[in-house]
C-alpha cells in the first residue's frame, strides 16, 4: 500500500495499521523481547501476578496516554493532562469526604471538571489559536493551583468505599483479576473503534494530516478540533477515578511527572508528534514498554536513575525511526 | 516500493529500541553481586523520596557502605520527585515480587502509601519507615527518625535564652504547614520557647523548604514587619535563604535565625553566622539503623518500634552538653 492513499483513507490505514503496520510492529517486537530478556534474567518476572502488577502500575499513565493520542494525533500536545486528572480526584475526594456527597454525585462532578477544563483547553487552542503547547501549559499552572487552593495542600484520606471502586477485583476461581486495567483496556478499546470505525475518527487523522485539505473536503475543523480536547477531558476524569482507587488517598501532589510520562508512552508507541499517523493500540505496548522496563530493571536490582536512563535511551530511538520514515516518504 | 523500504528501516530501528533495551538489562548484571552468592545473601531495599536532596543521598551512601561491611545486598530506590506517591508504591510492589525481606523506606505520602505497605505485608516482608512516619504511623515494624519534637524544643530553648530580655517579635519560615516534620518542628521550637511564644508570632509564611521561596518570604515578611528580630526556619535552605534578605536590607546580626538538619551547607552558614543556632540530624545513622534492623529480621529476633537517631543542637560557640555539640563536631558530622 502507498503511503499516499493513507491520506485519503486514513480510517482504512489506521485499521490496518493499528494492527499489522510496521508503526505497532516495532514496538511490539520491542515489548516482546524485554519481556523474553526480563524473563529470562529474573524469572519471577513471567509470573502472572508480577504481569498484572505492571500493567495496574501503568494504568494511570496509560489511560491518561490515550487522552493525549487524540490530541497528539491532531498535531496538538497536552502538558496539562496529570494536573486536570489530580484537580478531578481530589474533587472526587473532597465533596465525598469533607462535603459529605454521595460518592457517586462526587465521581460525577470530578468528571464534570476534568470535562469542561479539557474543552477549555479545546476553546483556547480552536476559538483562540493559542499554540497547544502554551494553552496547556497555561492550564497546567491553572489546575495545579486550583487542585492546591481547592484542597488546602494537604490529602484527602478515609474515602468511601463509592469512591475506590476501581480498586475492586473480580474473583477467578483463586485468583483475584483487578478491575482497574480492565478499565484501561476499555477506554483503549472504545477509543479504537472511535477513531477507526467512525466518520469522526477518520476526520481527526485527516486534520492531523493536514488541516487546510481537511477544511477543504468540508469538516467544521475547529468543532473537531475541540471535540478532541473534550474527550481527552473526559478519559482524564476516568483516570482520576483509577489513581484515587490505587493510593486510597486525595492526593494533591500526585502526578506531576505524567504529562510527560503520557508523551513519553504516544511516542515509543509510534505515535507521530507531527499528528495524523499512530493510534492508541501503539500507546498501549508505549506504556507497557516503560511499565516493564521499570519493573524489570527493579526486579534485576537496577537503580532508579539507570531505569530513567534507559527510557530517555528509548524514546530518542522511536523518535529518531519516525523521522527516518518521514524523511524517506519525503 | 519506496515505502516498504521505509517500514522496513522503521521496524529495524523500532526493534532496535527494544534491542537497546535488552543491551542495557544484560549489562545490568555488571551492577549485581555474582549470582550463586546472591542467593543466600540478606538483601534489603532502601527507599527515599527522590535522589536529588543531599539529605538521601547521605542515606543511600551510608545504607551502602554499611551493606557493603555486613555482606547485605543494598537496593536503592526513590520516588522521581518530592510527594511522589505512585513510583513509590510500584517500587514497593517490585521489590516484594523480587523476594526482598525488608524494605527500608521515606515515604513521600504517609498515608497514600499504605496500600503497598499492607501488601508488603501479606507477603511477609517488614516496612521500615525512616525520618517520615506511616499514617497510622504503628504500621511500620520500626520507625527510625529524628524526633521532631524534641529537636524543636532545643531551639526554642536555645531562642528563649538567646533573646534574654528583649521581648521577641517572631517569625515563622514553615516548610509545608500540615507535614508531621514541620508541625513538630514548629511547635517544638514554641513550646521550648515557651509562654507567650505563639502570642509573639508576627509572620507565618510559606517555603516548601525551597531558599529561594525563603528569601522572598523573608522579603515580604520585613517590609510588613521590619521590627521581627527572631526567625524560625524548617530547614537550612529556608535559614539561608531568610538569611540572604536580612543581609540585603542591612539587618544581619539584629535578627535571629533558628533552623535544624545538620546538612554541610547550614552548620557551615553557622561558622559563616548565617544562621545562629542548628538542630543537626543525622541520615547516616538512620540508613545504618535500616541495614541492621534488616540483618536482624533475617536472624528471627524482635526489633525496636522506634528509633531514636538522635538530635544535637550547634551554635558558633556552643561546647558539647545536654543535647548539644561544638561547631567543630557538626562540621565533622554533617552531611
Amino acid at each position: 500500500m502507498s503511503e499516499t492513499a493513507s491520506v485519503a483513507r486514513p480510517g482504512m490505514l489506521s485499521l490496518v495499521g493499528s494492527i499489522r503496520g510496521a508503526r505497532t510492529l516495532g514496538p511490539l517486537a520491542g515489548l516482546v523481547i524485554l519481556c523474553i530478556a526480563f524473563g529470562v534474567a529474573a524469572p519471577v518476572f513471567l509470573t502472572p501476578r508480577n504481569l498484572i502488577q505492571i500493567v495496574q502500575q501503568v494504568m494511570e499513565v496509560g489511560t491518561l496516554a490515550v487522552g493525549q493520542t487524540l490530541i497528539i494525533l491532531t498535531a496538538g500536545i497536552d502538558l496539562s493532562n496529570g494536573a486536570i486528572m489530580v484537580l478531578g480526584s481530589i474533587v472526587m475526594a473532597k465533596l465525598a469526604v469533607a462535603s459529605g456527597v454521595p460518592a457517586p454525585l462526587a465521581i460525577l462532578a470530578g468528571l464534570l471538571v476534568t470535562t469542561v477544563l479539557g474543552l477549555c483547553n479545546g476553546l483556547i487552542v480552536a476559538l483562540f489559536r493559542v499554540p497547544p503547547f502554551v494553552a496547556t501549559l497555561g492550564m497546567l499552572n491553572l489546575a495545579y493551583a486550583t487542585t492546591l487552593l481547592y484542597s488546602g495542600q494537604a490529602s484527602v484520606d478515609n474515602l468511601p468505599p463509592g469512591l475506590l471502586i476501581l480498586d475492586s477485583h473480580i474473583p477467578i476461581g483463586s485468583f483475584a483479576l483487578p478491575i482497574g486495567p480492565l478499565v484501561m483496556l476499555a477506554v483503549i478499546a472504545v477509543m479504537w473503534y472511535l477513531l477507526n470505525q467512525t466518520g469522526w475518527g477518520r476526520h481527526i487523522y485527516a486534520f492531523g494530516n493536514n488541516v487546510e485539505a481537511a477544511r477543504l473536503t468540508g469538516i467544521n475543523v475547529t468543532r473537531l478540533q475541540i471535540s478532541a480536547y473534550l474527550s481527552a477531558g473526559i478519559i482524564y476524569g476516568i483516570a482520576a477515578l483509577l489513581v484515587l482507587g490505587r493510593t486510597t488517598v486525595g492526593d494533591p501532589n500526585a502526578g506531576q511527572t505524567d504529562n510527560l510520562d503520557s508523551i513519553t508512552a504516544v511516542v515509543i508507541g509510534g505515535t507521530s508528534l507531527f499528528g495524523g499517523r499512530g493510534g492508541v493500540i501503539g500507546t498501549l505496548i508505549g506504556a507497557l514498554i516503560v511499565g516493564v522496563l521499570r519493573n524489570g530493571l527493579t526486579l534485576v536490582g537496577v537503580e532508579a536513575l539507570w531505569q530513567t536512563f534507559a527510557t530517555g535511551i528509548i524514546v530518542i530511538v522511536a523518535v529518531a525511526a519516525d523521522e527516518a520514515t518521514r524523511r524517506k516518504r519525503a | 516500493m519506496t515505502s516498504s523500504r521505509a517500514g522496513l528501516i522503521r521496524t529495524a530501528l523500532r526493534v532496535g529500541a527494544g534491542v537497546t533495551a535488552a543491551g542495557l538489562l544484560s549489562s545490568s548484571s555488571w551492577f549485581l553481586p555474582d549470582p550463586a552468592g546472591a542467593q543466600n545473601k540478606i538483601t534489603v531495599a532502601l527507599i527515599t523520596k527522590t535522589l536529588s536532596n543531599p539529605f538521601f543521598v547521605a542515606m543511600g551512601a551510608a545504607a551502602k557502605e554499611e551493606a557493603a561491611k555486613k555482606n547485605v545486598t543494598l537496593i536503592f530506590e526513590a520516588g522521581k520527585y518530592d510527594g511522589d506517591n505512585a513510583t513509590q508504591m510500584s517500587e514497593m510492589d517490585d521489590l516484594v515480587t523480587r523476594g526482598v525481606k525488608t524494605i527500608a523506606l521515606v515515604p513521600n505520602l504517609s498515608a497514600g502509601i499504605v496500600p503497598a505497605v499492607k501488601r508488603a505485608h501479606a507477603a511477609g516482608v517488614k516496612v521500615l519507615a525512616i525520618d517520615t512516619a506511616l499514617d497510622p504511623a504503628d504500621l511500620s515494624d520500626s520507625f527510625i527518625a529524628t524526633d521532631n519534637l524534641k529537636a524543636g524544643i532545643l531551639n526554642g530553648k536555645w531562642a528563649k535564652d538567646a533573646m534574654g530580655s528583649q521581648t521577641a517579635k517572631i517569625a515563622l519560615l514553615e516548610g509545608t504547614p500540615g507535614g508531621e516534620v514541620n508541625s513538630d518542628r514548629m511547635n517544638g521550637f514554641l513550646q521550648g520557647f515557651g509562654d507567650p511564644g505563639r502570642k509573639l508570632v508576627v509572620a507565618d509564611e510559606i517555603t516548601n523548604g525551597d531558599q529561594g521561596k525563603g528569601q522572598t518570604a523573608m522579603e515580604n515578611v520585613l517590609n510588613a514587619h521590619p521590627d521581627v528580630n527572631l526567625v524560625w526556619t524548617v530547614n537550612e535552605p529556608a535559614a539561608l535563604g531568610a538569611a540572604t534578605a536580612i543581609k540585603a536590607r542591612g539587618l544581619s546580626g539584629k535578627i535571629k535565625i533558628v533552623s535544624m538538619d545538620g546538612g554541610c551547607r547550614g552548620v557551615k552558614g553557622v561558622q559563616d553566622g548565617l544562621i545562629d543556632s542548628d538542630v543537626m540530624q543525622f541520615p547516616k545513622k538512620m540508613a545504618i539503623a535500616a541495614v541492621d534492623l534488616a540483618i536482624d529480621i533475617a536472624a528471627g529476633k524482635t526489633i525496636p518500634k522506634r528509633v531514636d537517631t538522635g538530635e544535637l543542637l550547634i551554635t558558633k560557640t556552643s561546647t558539647e552538653g545536654d543535647g548539644t555539640e561544638t561547631l567543630d563536631f557538626g562540621l565533622a558530622n554533617c552531611w
